[in-house]
């Protein structure tokens, strides 16, 4: 597993690099923007420099991960160069659980980087533009931050299961056509399928566990942890359904 | 002798048509065996299903008495007719890409073949011309001490220089433990190492026998067997 993620690593570190040396010099050049105006009129025009960066490089970041996360598996099922990684001998669970593995670091070493960003820029403008500190966690409660790290989980788990999602749509076309030049809209149209039939079956379960009123209703209330328990093990579920799905087919139905 | 590769009645369907049907091939050690054929006759398929990256349809494949797996993938070095090395990666990364990945590859082996080959340690993939390319690709693939090697057109479109390369790696390279199955159409080039000869058509075994059998009992060179088959499919 860890000279897979190696190669993995070897592979994006350009790319990562790059996207690194970029950020940082977006920084840097926002932090001179803000240190170029006079000091009385800094956090309120200055600010709007940091602010306006934090917000590119959320999109920027968002966008990135999504085609890296997209590619990390297209470029190996469908470019010949992929024939060098699926000829070794790892089962296709294991290329799959790497590649979700690094993909889970990388999208961690993003939200790090953006993170610490965040909290150098709103040291800087917070304070004075909205009487709030990053690092004040005091205001918190206990069970406000039980609802952080579960919606935090959800959401990691809802881009994992985005990608194995687009990952077993790979793995069926492969399986049943070897290349057909409608790919990409083949496998689109796989995966819109495949999300409909997730997406029906979870409308099924939620309504008959918490029944149709509890769900429109319970949205705008505080009773959320219920519903957000069972997303994440909803999404426990269907991760597991769609990496033993993949890994399956990548191992005994895939033509590459 | 116990075969190490045998297929018994592989068919192999896609969606829209017919890859391979009944094919019988049986492989075994110290032994160089050639599967020719025009292009589009199915010796790709065939190769890919023994390396297993492909999924036969029906039939029963044995290597080394196991069925294809990622397992057997220890035992079998494939070595496509595609440019199979990633672009980004360097002459280096590609030998430390092996060596990571397979127990058997052998990177003092490696290193003298790239040298031989006169290939630049630092020089990336994607710069490499396409004789280069194949000779890193046969490199790579011979550097492994595997137990099965199957060779898809390594000869493509590569001057003469790196023919004779090629060729003179192969005869030195193989082992007498193992067993070699070379697809091709360039039957002239490659004649004199095959000890045993697939012709395939239509996705299909058309004739097999030992070369030297072959060659008394119809008078003939195999690249004029070749011819005389192939000119009327």
């Amino acid at each position: 597993m860890l000279k897979l993620l190696k190669f993995e690593f070897n592979r994006k570190r350009l790319v990562l690099l790059i996207a690194l040396a970029a950020t940082l010099l977006g920084e840097v050049l926002a932090l001179a923007k803000y240190y170029s105006i006079e000091a009385s009129f800094r956090d309120f025009t200055g600010g709007e420099y940091l602010a306006l960066l934090m917000v590119v490089l959320l999109i920027g970041f968002s966008i990135l991960y999504l085609i890296d996360l997209i590619g990390l598996m297209r470029q190996d099922m469908f470019k010949q160069e992929g024939y060098m990684l699926f000829m070794t001998p790892n089962s296709g669970y294991k290329i799959l659980g790497a590649k979700l593995l690094f993909a889970f670091l990388e999208g961690i070493a993003m939200v790090g980087v953006y993170f610490v960003l965040l909290l150098i820029n709103f040291e800087l403008i917070g304070p004075q533009l909205f009487q709030l500190n990053l690092l004040d966690w005091h205001g918190i409660q206990s069970d406000e931050w039980i609802l952080i790290v579960k919606v935090l989980f959800l959401v990691v788990f809802a881009i994992i299961e985005f990608a194995l999602t687009v990952y077993f749509s790979f793995a069926i076309f492969k399986g049943l056509f070897n290349n057909n030049r409608f790919k990409g809209l083949i496998t689109f149209g796989i995966f819109i399928g495949v999300s409909l039939i997730r997406g029906k079956i979870g409308d099924l379960l939620t309504q008959a566990i918490f029944g149709n009123t509890v769900v429109r209703e319970f949205v705008v209330t505080t009773s959320i942890g219920p519903f957000i328990n069972f997303s994440i093990l909803e999404s426990l579920v269907w991760i597991l359904i769609l990496f033993l799905g993949t890994g399956y087919l990548i191992e005994n139905k895939v033509n590459l | 002798m116990a075969a190490m590769v045998q297929c018994v009645n592989i068919h192999k369907q896609y969606l829209q048509r017919k890859a391979l049907s009944n094919i019988n091939l049986k492989m075994e050690a110290g032994k160089i065996y050639g599967i020719l054929g025009p292009n589009g006759s199915g010796k790709t398929t065939l190769m890919k299903i023994i390396a297993d990256l492909h999924r036969q349809t029906s039939g029963e494949i044995t290597i080394c008495d196991q069925s294809p797996s990622y397992k057997t993938r220890a035992l079998v070095a494939y070595m496509p007719t595609e440019n199979f090395i990633y672009a980004w990666m360097r002459v280096r990364d590609a030998i430390s890409f092996y060596d990571d990945m397979y127990q058997d590859f052998d990177r003092a082996k490696a290193e003298d073949l790239m040298q031989f080959m006169e290939l630049d340690m630092k020089q990336k993939v994607s710069s490499l011309s396409t004789g280069q390319r194949a000779r890193l690709k046969i490199s790579l693939t011979l550097a492994r001490r595997a137990q099965v090697y199957l060779l898809d057109e390594p000869l493509n479109g590569l001057d003469p220089v790196s023919r004779t390369k090629i060729k003179e790696t192969i005869i030195e390279q193989f082992s007498e433990e193992s067993t070699m199955l070379i697809s091709t159409h360039l039957v002239l080039e490659i004649e004199q190492i095959l000890d045993y000869v697939f012709f395939m058509n239509h996705g299909e075994i058309v004739i097999e026998g030992e070369a030297e059998a072959l060659r008394m009992e119809r008078g003939k060179s195999v690249e004029e067997i070749y011819t005389e088959v192939f000119s009327h499919a």
